[in-house]
């Protein structure tokens, strides 16, 4: 079980898919690598509706990349911890059962990692988003926070890690 | 004197894909005038996507149109495709469909009980509310959806989207271990299955009823999924490719999706059809289990829509347990198709309902026209003539507000599939 999950929710749909290339974009830049071996887990989550739930069990932390629209210029990076969302929904079909109503429904049921925070990059018209690089100089450094953070807390990094660590085998 | 009243709802902080939907509502010395579900999602477009492709591409383009129900829409074009080329794919093949579309059939109603239905009739504004005071019921209801997801991608490779399905079969087959891990899911999930028929019964459903026609499949010896003949509450018997002949679809001016009428009148798809059509199709164990509800099918009480979910929802489990016993791994997974030109018709029961396909193919098989018709531009009509009622019922002299949520749970109650998200209800009342 990986501590740490950084899931990009959305779909390959152009236009819905800003938080899977977030995502692959991190991956890329070597984020795993930042950590000890499988201290961090970054995965894609097509529309998972409630399966978010079990997506992320057991994880200590989870780091949530998804689009949003509040109204805010394109580019704009809202971090919100999942304690800051209203419960409230009113939905008419289950198609649009999103991230706000499944943390709502994960807390109801006692059934949320200790932490979960969601990166909510505005989108407004796809065409008009800052390069996906400025984003990703953008969300790096707090990612690296929010996960270093966690690792201070006792019990997240197995002692086995914590001996590599202390060995050099990652590089923080 | 014109009052003149909007009301927008509940916009979600994180928006996955914008969709919204109004219903405008006249009113003129207590009668309603002018009452009108808006959908204004932009038109997809899909079916002339689907122009110039090939049929191997088919399944998987269309398993885009929907999140929720792809399955439908991958039966529905296989189907369709193979009737063109003449093609058999043999029992090993309609078996496994079968078991893949009882997934979808889980899944969906499951979610839909228990995130969309349920919390109206417990008087809870949305299954979080919900969870807190019923947890056991939310989560086998989860659990439920997950099988049933999880049934999906045995078949397809994932379950959103999934890709296994293929003109002739599937690409892959499951091992013999593979499919008997899964069956003892199967097995496992279904005492909670029949424990939700009598759950769903017992809610405090409204008393609600009406008059309307019912439309489904019907097949000679099996509850219909993927094969049958259009039959209706009225008499109506007629093969699938005679569908055009006796169901229209014209625009409305405020809407992008399309109405469809039977001869002329609304018609209600979906579970509450089916079952009203097919009782006699139903595993014994089902039958029983809803004899012992009390309520009386067929039933013209839109509300018990959500009984008839719970009762698909145990009949696709006892049929996928059925249909995986005794599981041999075909020699092949598929039958190559050999393409020629003509007009193929696939007709199967997506969870909302009839979901109809037509396909005209050119000699390389590839799509010259699509036309494809959804349950939810089926059952619009139906959604409005039900608001004309039953805001009648309620009292048109109520309160905005009192007007919305009945509004909104007679909406949910179909499920519609509005471009998958419709995230707010806005009501304008106009009164004179």
């Amino acid at each position: 079980m990986n501590p740490v999950r950084v899931l990009g929710i959305g779909s390959p749909i152009a236009g819905d898919d800003l938080g899977w290339r977030l995502a692959e974009a991190l991956e890329r830049l070597g984020l795993l690598r930042y950590f000890p071996t499988g201290m961090v887990h970054i995965n894609l989550c097509d529309r998972p509706g409630s399966l978010l739930l079990p997506a992320m069990r057991g994880a200590r932390l989870v780091i949530l990349l998804d689009a949003m629209r509040s109204g805010a210029p394109p580019g704009t990076v809202r971090r919100l911890d999942m304690l800051e969302l209203d419960d409230s929904t009113g939905l008419l079909s289950s198609h649009g059962f999103g991230v706000a109503e499944t943390l709502a429904l994960g807390r109801a049921l006692e059934d949320l990692p200790p932490r979960v925070l969601i990166y909510g990059i505005e989108t407004g018209q796809a065409t008009s988003l800052p390069p996906l690089g400025d984003l990703v100089t953008l969300l790096w450094p707090t990612i690296i926070d929010d996960i270093r953070v966690c690792m201070k807390e006792p019990g997240v990094v197995p002692l086995a890690m914590e001996s590599k660590q202390k060995s050099g085998g990652a590089s923080l | 004197m014109t009052q003149s009243r909007k009301i927008s709802l509940c916009v979600p902080v994180l928006a996955r894909v914008e969709g919204e939907g109004a219903l405008d509502l006249e009113v003129h010395d207590g009668r309603i005038q002018t009452l009108r579900l808006r959908i204004f999602e932009p038109p997809r477009l899909f079916e002339k996507f689907l122009e110039g492709r090939e049929y191997q591409e088919i399944p998987d383009m269309v398993a885009r149109i929907c999140g929720i129900c792809p399955v439908a829409y991958q039966m529905s074009a296989v189907h369709a495709i193979e009737g063109v080329f003449g093609l058999a794919p043999g029992p090993w093949a309609r078996a496994m469909r079968r078991v893949f579309y009882c997934g979808e059939w889980i899944q969906s109603h499951s979610l839909h009980i228990h995130l969309l239905a349920a919390p109206d009739f417990l008087g809870y504004s949305n299954v979080s509310e919900m969870a807190r005071a019923h947890p056991d019921v939310v989560r086998r209801g989860l659990a439920l959806q997950a099988l049933g997801n999880e049934i999906i991608r045995f078949f397809g490779g994932r379950s959103v989207h999934p890709v296994g399905a293929r003109v002739g079969g599937f690409h892959r087959a499951p091992s013999r271990a593979e499919v008997a891990v899964l069956r003892e899911q199967v097995r496992a999930a279904l005492p909670g299955a029949e424990a939700l028929v009598a759950w769903t019964a017992a809610l405090n459903l409204p008393d609600d009823s009406q008059d309307f026609v019912s439309v489904a499949l019907r097949h000679q010896d099996e509850y219909p999924m993927n094969e049958g003949r259009i039959v209706s509450s009225d008499g109506l018997d007629i093969p699938i490719a005679d569908y055009e002949s006796h169901f229209q679809e014209h625009q409305e001016p405020h809407s992008t999706a399309l109405y469809a009428a039977l001869d002329g009148r609304p018609y209600l798809v979906g579970p509450l059809a089916r079952l009203n059509l097919n009782l006699d199709r139903l595993h014994t164990p089902v039958r029983e289990a809803l004899g012992r509800t009390g309520i009386a099918f067929p039933s013209r009480n839109m509300f018990h829509s959500i009984v008839a979910r719970a009762a698909e929802i145990h009949y696709a489990l006892l049929e996928a347990s059925r249909l995986l016993e005794d599981y041999t791994e075909p020699e092949a997974s598929f039958v190559p198709a050999v393409p020629r030109s003509g007009i193929g018709y696939g007709c199967t029961e997506a969870p909302r309902g009839l979901l109809w396909h037509r396909y005209d193919l050119d000699t390389a098989g590839q799509v010259l026209h699509a036309r494809i018709v959804p349950p939810t531009s089926q059952n619009q009509a139906r959604i409005e003539a039900d608001l004309r009622h039953s805001l009648g019922t309620l009292g048109l002299d109520r309160e905005d507000e009192t007007l919305r949520q009945q509004a909104e749970m007679v909406i949910r109650n179909y499920d519609p599939c509005i471009s998958c998200a419709t995230h707010f209800l806005t009501v304008r009342v106009e009164r004179r």
